[in-house]
């Protein structure tokens, strides 16, 4: 589960407080330009992954790597590499929004010009630009998260960290989070974000890490979330064909076809990039299929996090290891 | 300018406090001086002084202790320690800017006094005692900061921090060297000496040197603890410093009874001895104790990891060697026999000395069984109970009711010789079994494998 293009790479990690062992021999790697859901219930260990990832704690034993340095070896210099907002974060509330920036800027060593650059992109970017002027103190809760990660950002990280980013947001604040996060993984960001609610992560998550007492239950890309690797498929015809299923078991890129309505609907998993994905939607054309939808199928959540529970533990204990306030 | 300084400097530097607080101060400096009736009387240098020792050292070792409590309180210190900012740079910017305000009063404080000037002195003399009043007001501030930094390590999970404690600290480290300064000059000459190792120094001379080094080492000490706060590792080398230093300290000042009694260097290794002794309790007290620590530790030494072990060995473990060793050269150096031909050396001081090892290694062992029960959080206010009872309630009672003999065996007091320290060895022996099944138990509830 790890590998050495990983931008952050757990190995046998161990984290104990006092009376109880957190987490457990984790592993894992995490690909660059991704977003990673971390998932699972209280008292799973995502907060202290997350704090152990962003060399905030120092792990008992084990290793954490993020952009090839050791959180144990270098933390200062891990720290350059991330940002990090945590689940409770605070703000100086009698600072006006500039001067929290100025001041994260100045913390984080930018120089004045560099500084006064990575505000002026940053505030567009979250969309605060018109409350320079404003204290922190008086910030709405949906603009305080906004502020809060624009001084994790600021800096342009290589990694984000996130704990339950939109917690107490409102829908729109949340769509607008949503459309963020894509745009910075997009910049080439990697990203890591925990929360209780799948239906949040759903519209942006790449891969998903699931945790449970502490030990690492499972690590996979979602089906269709990704550029490469397998991913799931939809075609619909606008008539019945008998040969569709033929057909598609024919193509090299296909495997694991699911006629949902025969002859007229299948899902199946397709292993190519998108300009396989378009010479196959081609070739269905040309053979005189009358194509009506043609699509990625994106992979629930919800439905892929309870299938890697069962796996692991078989159906019946699936239920109990839902994230409480799942959504 | 050191970003943490520039931040409180935006937060406390109001227009409305600039102005406020020099308009303020003007007006009680010329009612002083009204009082007096004119410059140089006294009025004004008196309410100088009392108002910078309320701004600089009271309030200032309030705002000094807040420093890092308040961030972690607000939930802003994670952030900070997120930043790539140096641990020397984020200690001054702590320790400079969560003061700026107090300064700025203790500034027009210290400049109203230099203007009264009551004892007539002489421009370096005065540079002198401003110098000596300004480092014990940062004494003040930088040890409220360093023991909140320490207490914050204990509590980061769980339990409440109390700023006063720290506070009340620092305003007793403060305010010893601010007395001392002025004590320093009767009658408006530095004449007072003072004897360290048989060399005799002024006063005024000695308070300030003294308060700067042990100001050097509270920075330090201050460094190092942000350093920790960092994620970074220490080694024990700067606490070896400070402890050889507190040690020769205090001996030099006990060196004067040696001389005085013709006792030789007997009070000076006990005066180091027992400042090691102090320091292995006050160390005890305020490093964390618990399990993953010493596990830590115990893993370092498996993988022969020398910088691993020099950085997880606890202070109040290599300060109690050290007090042990010092313990052993009391009694080397006490003196054979009495005045009426009774055997000191091992008839007496030696017997006492063992029993106070026994009992320094027992209520040790009393703190580290608490620390390593992860139930309990506030094992360090329990260990205060038990000690209390031990040396105070206990012995209390029982003299009381006429067994005073039987007290004396929890206590390391002559009486009972060398059968006494046997007794004293149990209760070592009792406490270190309480830490092996505290250890044991510990280990079952920590961790599978």
């Amino acid at each position: 589960m790890t590998g050495t293009g990983s931008v952050v790479e757990a190995t046998d990690l161990c984290f104990d407080y006092p009376g109880q062992r957190a987490l457990d021999r984790v592993s894992f790697g995490i690909a660059p330009g991704t977003i990673t859901a971390l998932i699972g219930p209280n008292g799973a260990g995502k907060t202290t992954l997350m704090r152990c990832l962003a060399a905030l704690e120092a792990p008992f034993s084990g290793a954490v790597a993020v952009a090839g340095i050791d959180t144990r070896r270098d933390p200062r210099a891990v720290h350059r590499a991330v940002g990090y907002l945590a689940d409770e974060f605070g703000l100086y509330d009698t600072l006006t929004v500039r001067q929290c920036l100025l001041h994260a800027g100045a913390m984080r060593g930018l120089g004045r010009e560099r500084t006064a650059a990575a505000i002026g992109t940053t505030v567009q970017r979250l969309g605060i630009a018109d409350r320079l002027a404003t204290r922190a103190g008086e910030l709405s809760r949906g603009l305080r998260q906004r502020l809060a990660i624009a001084q994790a950002i600021l800096h342009d990280p290589r990694v984000l960290i996130l704990d339950e980013p939109a917690s107490g947001l409102d829908p729109e604040a949340r769509r607008a989070l949503s459309n963020l996060l894509k745009a910075l993984r997009d910049g080439g960001m990697t990203i890591i974000v925990s929360s209780h609610i799948l239906a949040e992560l759903e519209d942006y998550s790449t891969h998903m890490l699931i945790l449970r007492d502490g030990r690492l239950l499972s690590f996979q890309p979602i089906a269709g979330r990704t550029a490469s690797g397998p991913r799931r498929l939809a075609i619909a015809l606008a008539a019945p064909d008998a040969r569709l299923m033929p057909v598609l078991a024919g193509q090299s890129e296909v495997a694991d076809i699911v006629m949902v309505r025969p002859g007229l609907e299948a899902s199946f998993a397709f292993v190519g990039d998108a300009s396989a994905q378009a010479g196959l939607l081609r070739a269905l054309v040309l053979n005189g299929f009358p194509v009506a939808r043609f699509e990625l199928q994106h992979e629930a959540m919800q439905d892929a996090y309870l299938a890697r529970v069962a796996a692991a533990d078989g159906p019946s204990l699936a239920r109990s290891a839902e994230p409480e306030r799942m959504t | 300018m050191n970003p943490e300084l520039r931040r409180n400097i935006w937060l406390e530097l109001s227009p409305q406090r600039l102005i406020a607080l020099p308009l303020i101060l003007a007006v009680t400096f010329a009612l002083a001086v009204g009082v007096g009736g004119k410059l140089g009387s006294g009025h004004l240098a008196i309410a100088a002084a009392t108002i910078y020792w309320l701004l600089a050292i009271v309030w200032g070792s309030r705002l000094a202790g807040d420093a890092v409590a308040s961030e972690i309180a607000a939930r802003t210190w994670d952030s900070q320690r997120l930043t790539p900012i140096g641990p020397w740079t984020m200690a001054v910017g702590k320790l400079t800017g969560s003061t700026v305000f107090a300064w700025l009063g203790a500034g027009i404080c210290l400049s109203a006094y230099v203007l009264d000037n009551p004892e007539r002195l002489k421009a370096a003399e005065m540079a002198k005692l401003v110098l000596a009043l300004a480092v014990a007001a940062l004494s003040a501030q930088a040890f409220a900061l360093l023991t909140s930094l320490q207490v914050l390590r204990l509590r980061r999970r769980g339990g409440a921090v109390r700023t006063t404690a720290f506070q009340l600290l620092g305003i007793m480290s403060g305010s010893l060297p601010f007395v001392a300064a002025f004590l320093s000059f009767p009658a408006g000459t530095a004449i007072v000496n003072v004897s360290w190792f048989g060399y005799a120094f002024v006063a005024l001379d000695f308070v300030l040197f003294s308060s700067l080094l042990f100001l050097g080492f509270t920075l330090l000490g201050i460094y190092h603890l942000m350093r920790l706060e960092l994620l970074q590792r220490n080694h024990p080398w700067a606490w070896l410093a400070f402890l050889a230093v507190a040690m020769a300290y205090a001996a030099g000042h006990a060196d004067m009874l040696g001389r005085a009694t013709g006792s030789g260097a007997f009070p000076a290794a006990l005066a180091a001895s027992a400042t090691a002794a102090l320091l292995t309790y006050v160390m005890a007290f305020l490093e964390p104790k618990d399990v993953v620590q010493l596990r830590q530790l115990g893993q370092a030494l498996r993988e022969a990891d020398l910088a691993g072990v020099l950085a997880r060995m606890p202070r109040w473990g290599l300060t109690f060697i050290i007090a042990l060793g010092g313990a052993a050269s009391v009694v080397a150096l006490a003196p054979e026999h009495g005045a009426a031909g009774t055997v000191l050396r091992y008839g007496q001081i030696g017997p006492v000395v063992a029993s106070a090892c026994c009992l320094l290694a027992r209520d040790v062992a009393l703190l580290l069984s608490l620390g390593l029960d992860s139930r309990s959080r506030r094992g360090e206010a329990a260990a205060v109970v038990y000690l209390m009872v031990l040396y105070l309630v206990l012995p209390g009672l029982l003299s009381v009711v006429g067994l005073r003999d039987v007290a004396r065996l929890l206590l390391p007091v002559p009486g009972w010789g060398w059968p006494g320290v046997l007794a004293h060895g149990a209760q070592a022996a009792a406490a270190l079994a309480i830490v092996s099944l505290a250890w044991r138990a510990a280990r079952r509830r920590a961790a599978p494998g």
